[in-house]
């Protein structure tokens, strides 16, 4: 797994796990997810986010904010949240090697 | 960087690999970030910023949505090409050996094929290919009709003026045909109304039209000319030949290192301009390369001359086509630097 690969499965990860707790459009998801790793474009996140859409780990609606235009939201399927659960459960025993590594 | 410059230099890199209707889905999503960057506070010099260079941004975009990062792809515009001016050169050399008549409506197949080909081998599912690069699609098949009215114009004259053949209006009929069928594809593509790789072939068309009737007017000239001295006509248009062919080469080998280096800076515009100029000169080529290979003493010295006295048309044309791609790339290039400046 190159520092690509592995970047991209942790953006999947968190970009799922947003989705799960909170109903959000996309350019709110894009800045959480940006304003924890600072590195990476919003274009990346957009990029990822709209794969997942096409793999059906997403479902988008169209909502209002509270004062203004119309915005793209977007919620997790059940789909989506088994990847969730797996993904979570694979960096949960990535973590625990790691630990028991001493790293 | 403004939010229109954003979009369209976005829209410019996605634009080779992703359907219509995938760019402007894309987009439309870009458009709300904007939005909703606007309705915080943030310029759109900081949006552009935040979400990344375009050109990253496709390549990310591009490797999620494709699995490849590619902003382009060689064969994508190289393998039709190449293979459809390959056929229609053995095609041309089979309508001089053979009776052309029944290599005419077999020409619109054989240059379709390795369009047909390049479908199957890149995606997999071929009717959802179609729908998704139909602009590609009937703008290609377009500039082969085009072609065929082209070689359609040439026989017409021909057979009227100096074989007096009564079966002209065969010819007539065909071309009519191709030119209807050649604007009906070309209407369905611009219906699209997206720029693709594909749309320079029909320009490449029309001169190859233009290209066919001055060929014509300069062999019907040559031809009445009266003189006693072949010989020395003859060495006169082999010297023409051999510039030309020298001349025809230079074209070819700059059109080509001006394709690659499109590709190496992703210029869309530059790399239709340079796929252009290779179809212009690429046709010409292989043109002269099948004439060439009919012994010129073996037949008809006057049917030779034709053929290699015309060169100076190939020259002509080859060079009008070249200079025209090369005045609008610099008259594109400097409009896009000016505006460039003032945006810094």
């Amino acid at each position: 797994m190159d520092k690509g690969q592995m970047k991209k499965g942790v953006l999947e990860l968190c970009i799922l796990h947003v989705t799960a707790s909170e109903e959000l459009y996309g350019y709110e998801i894009m800045k959480r997810i940006t304003g924890a790793f600072p590195e990476i474009n919003e274009s990346t996140v957009y990029a990822v986010l709209r794969r997942l859409h096409g793999d059906g780990c997403t479902e988008s609606y169209t909502g209002e904010t509270s004062g203004g235009p119309t915005r793209k939201y977007y919620r997790i399927t059940p789909v989506g949240k088994e990847r969730l659960e797996k993904m979570r459960s694979e960096w949960q025993e990535m973590l625990e090697a790691l630990k028991s590594l001493g790293i | 960087m403004t939010k229109k410059q954003y979009l369209a230099s976005l829209r410019k890199y996605l634009r080779f690999r992703l359907s219509n209707s995938e760019i402007d889905d894309i987009l439309a999503d870009m458009e709300e970030c904007f939005e909703a960057g606007a309705a915080e506070g943030k310029s759109e010099e900081e949006i552009c910023l935040s979400l990344g260079e375009p050109r990253s941004a496709a390549a990310s975009l591009l490797s999620e949505q494709t699995g490849s990062e590619r902003i382009t792809s060689l064969a994508e515009v190289w393998l039709p090409l190449l293979l459809s001016v390959a056929l229609f050169a053995v095609y041309t050399y089979c309508g001089f050996t053979a009776e052309i008549e029944k290599h005419d409506l077999i020409l619109p197949i054989v240059c379709i094929l390795p369009l047909f080909i390049w479908i199957l081998f890149e995606r997999k599912d071929f009717f959802t290919a179609l729908a998704e690069y139909k602009c590609d699609f009937f703008t290609f098949l377009g500039s082969v009709s085009m072609l065929a009215a082209g070689a359609m114009l040439n026989e017409i004259p021909k057979r009227t003026f100096i074989n007096r053949y009564s079966d002209v209006q065969n010819y007539a009929a065909l071309m009519a045909v191709f030119v209807s069928a050649a604007m009906l594809m070309l209407a369905v593509s611009l219906w699209k109304n997206a720029p693709k790789p594909f749309s320079a072939a029909p320009l490449a068309g029309i001169f190859f039209i233009v290209y066919e009737s001055v060929r014509f007017c300069r062999a019907y000239d040559y031809w009445n000319i009266e003189t006693d001295d072949a010989y020395s006509r003859s060495n006169q248009a082999a010297e023409i030949g051999t510039s030309f062919h020298n001349i025809l080469i230079t074209i070819f080998v700059c059109a080509s290192a001006f394709l690659i280096w499109s590709f190496i800076r992703r210029n869309a515009l530059t790399l239709a301009s340079a796929y252009s100029a290779m179809t212009v000169t690429g046709f010409m080529f292989f043109w002269y390369y099948t004439l060439s290979a009919l012994d010129p003493t073996a037949g008809d010295l006057l049917y030779y001359l034709e053929f290699v006295i015309t060169g100076r048309n190939y020259l002509i044309w080859g060079g009008v086509a070249a200079a025209a791609v090369l005045v609008l790339t610099i008259i594109v290039k400097l409009t896009k630097l000016k505006s460039r400046k003032k945006v810094g």
